[in-house]
């Protein structure tokens, strides 16, 4: 499988606090790589430094083996990585299309001037949500879907817009066990139809171990643990996070 | 036919719903009462006066939402209109710069103090909310703009400004004041920006919820940049409309109009915590604000009163808020 990422001894320090310390991690096209650990454990820092919210002290990022610095998320946004958070990251009292196509809105001639070509932002954002099940009036506000369906909205904006990399935060915390299953299906759904790498950050051992390829565990900044899935069960993984027997039954 | 009564019923409680909509409503029932109890209301002297004063506040409260979008509360704007003004004067009877000089240096500085405003809120956001900064870095400008020029004025105004200076906002177009014309120039480039490019999609996400804009990609620093900028732009402009038209450069103008500016931005639905407003509702407020001073005149209320009046407006419209949102929060949900 192709590199599609790699950081190599990556240290981030917050004050006296050492939140991620040369840390080695890869991730290769149509993979998907569970991200798991503790609090504190560093996972969110690792993944602000891949979407550009703020660079590394040390170590380098590599993106397709060329040497990579974001000085913004919008950077790492054009770079083709994109962020979804729980509930996806969309700006509430705005409608569903605004919210898809926001940073990088279409245009069209209008005289001298280039305007917002409102009719083909709904137009394709309809299409978008309604080809990964979710129909819906694009110009409803947000805040009127499910936590499951704003998710959904910004998968597909990842989709459109032709993402090389998804990092999924904690995408099924606080989702009904319905909307988890349909979660976990559409993320697996979107590695058969692209080449999207994709990393999925979570606490649920359980939810990533379903549908991930790899599982890196990371403890107090350090990278503890980096498998294929295949080698592991989903008891090891638990133990190392928790550093106890967990009965997961 | 009991589907269709209640399809148009439907309709029309969404049009209703529609805050422009049922605030130029209720500026006609008002004034509508107001004629009743003074026919002298609807001469063309006071529909004169109410055109060239509404169209001033209005710019001063289109001003203010540029500042509130983005979740700004400003508070400079009495000081901004006060050094604008007294400078604009100082500028064409002591230095004896042409007026065109003169307005164009006061628009310079309105500008820079909007972005000095918004560099010392960025610097300071996070991890305070933009909105905090910029209250106190405002409050603090109100005192010390408005201190600048009492001690260059000595608090004397300043008389015997030129005809071309008064005729920046005494010119009539017919029955149509140039005021309003400026206010309708104002509205137009204001719209095209907000609704017609990106610029008002992002400034619109950076008030909502500026953390999720920024993780979007946008460059909520430079979008606060501008619309602090642009929004002390337009607050020095409307201080040169007000000198002009008074003919003086007066310390007293500029402080008074900080409660009727933030009164008529909240009549006109933009909110005080961002992310929310239009030109139009701008332009409703001011007109509003100018309106319930005009009322007080007409029916021959003691001016002390002014002050009683808007406070119970903003009131009135407080409660009306809250009852249009509970609605549309039960509709959500």
């Amino acid at each position: 499988m192709r590199e599609i990422i790699r950081t190599e001894k990556i240290t981030k320090r917050f004050e006296n606090v050492v939140a991620l310390k040369e840390v080695d991690f890869i991730a290769h096209e149509k993979e998907i790589i569970g991200l798991v650990g503790d609090n504190g454990a560093g996972k969110s820092t690792l993944m602000n430094i891949l979407v550009g919210l703020f660079p590394p002290d040390e170590g380098t990022l590599y993106l397709e083996g060329r040497e990579t610095h974001f000085s913004s998320p919008a950077d790492a946004r054009k770079l083709g990585i994109e962020i979804v958070y729980q509930f996806g990251n969309l700006v509430e009292g705005l409608s569903i299309y605004k919210n898809f196509f926001m940073g990088r809105e279409m245009k069209k001639r209008m005289g001298f001037f280039n305007v917002l070509d409102k009719a083909r932002m709904k137009q394709i954002s309809e299409e978008v949500l309604n080809e990964i099940g979710i129909p819906q009036d694009p110009e409803k506000l947000i805040e009127s879907l499910s936590g499951g369906q704003m998710q959904a909205v910004a998968l597909g904006r990842a989709l459109h817009f032709g993402t090389r990399i998804l990092l999924l935060d904690e995408p099924t915390r606080n989702l009904s066990l319905k909307e988890v299953h349909r979660s976990l299906t559409r993320i697996e759904k979107i590695r058969e139809r692209t080449s999207m790498s994709i990393i999925f950050v979570t606490h649920n051992v359980r939810h990533v171990f379903h549908i991930a390829d790899r599982i890196v565990v990371l403890d107090r900044g350090e990278k503890v643990f980096d498998q294929n899935k295949k080698d592991t069960t989903i008891e090891e993984i638990a133990k190392m996070i928790a550093k106890e027997t967990v009965f997961l039954h | 036919m009991q589907s269709k009564r209640g399809n148009f019923l439907g309709g029309l409680k969404k049009i209703l719903a529609i805050t422009e909509v049922n605030r130029t409503i209720l500026l006609i029932v008002i004034t509508f009462c107001i004629y009743i109890f003074n026919p002298f209301f609807y001469t063309g002297a006071n529909l004169r006066l109410i055109l060239i004063w509404g169209s001033i506040f209005s710019i001063m409260v289109l001003g203010a939402m540029l500042y509130l979008i983005p979740a700004g509360l400003d508070l400079s704007f009495g000081g901004v209109i006060c050094i604008c003004n007294v400078l604009a004067a100082k500028f064409i009877q002591d230095f004896g710069f042409p007026v065109w000089l003169s307005v164009l240096s006061i628009l310079l500085i309105g500008f820079l103090i909007g972005i000095t405003t918004a560099q010392f809120s960025n610097f300071f956001s996070p991890p305070f909310r933009f909105i905090l900064p910029v209250f106190i870095f405002t409050l603090m400008l109100s005192f010390v703009l408005t201190g600048f020029g009492r001690i260059i004025t000595r608090a004397f105004p300043i008389y015997g400004l030129p005809d071309s200076y008064a005729k920046i906002s005494k010119t009539m177009f017919g029955p149509i004041p140039i005021v309003f014309v400026y206010l309708l120039g104002i509205v137009a480039v204001l719209t095209f920006f907000l609704y017609f490019r990106p610029f008002g999609w992002r400034l619109f996400a950076t008030g909502l919820n500026d953390g999720v804009a920024r993780k979007v990609g946008i460059n909520v620093k430079r979008m606060r940049l501008l619309a602090c900028g642009f929004g002390s732009f337009i607050q020095a402009f409307a201080a040169i409309l007000v000198g002009s038209y008074l003919a003086v450069g007066s310390v007293l103008i500029g402080p008074p109009y900080l409660l009727p500016i933030l009164a008529g931005a909240f009549i006109g639905g933009i909110s005080l915590a961002g992310g929310e407003g239009s030109p139009f509702g701008a332009v409703l407020g001011g007109f509003t604000v100018y309106l319930i001073e005009n009322i007080i005149v007409v029916l021959a209320v003691a001016a002390f009163w002014k002050e009683v009046v808007i406070g119970l407006f903003l009131l009135f419209f407080v409660i009306f808020e809250f009852y249009r949102r509970k609605k549309v929060a039960a509709v959500l949900l």
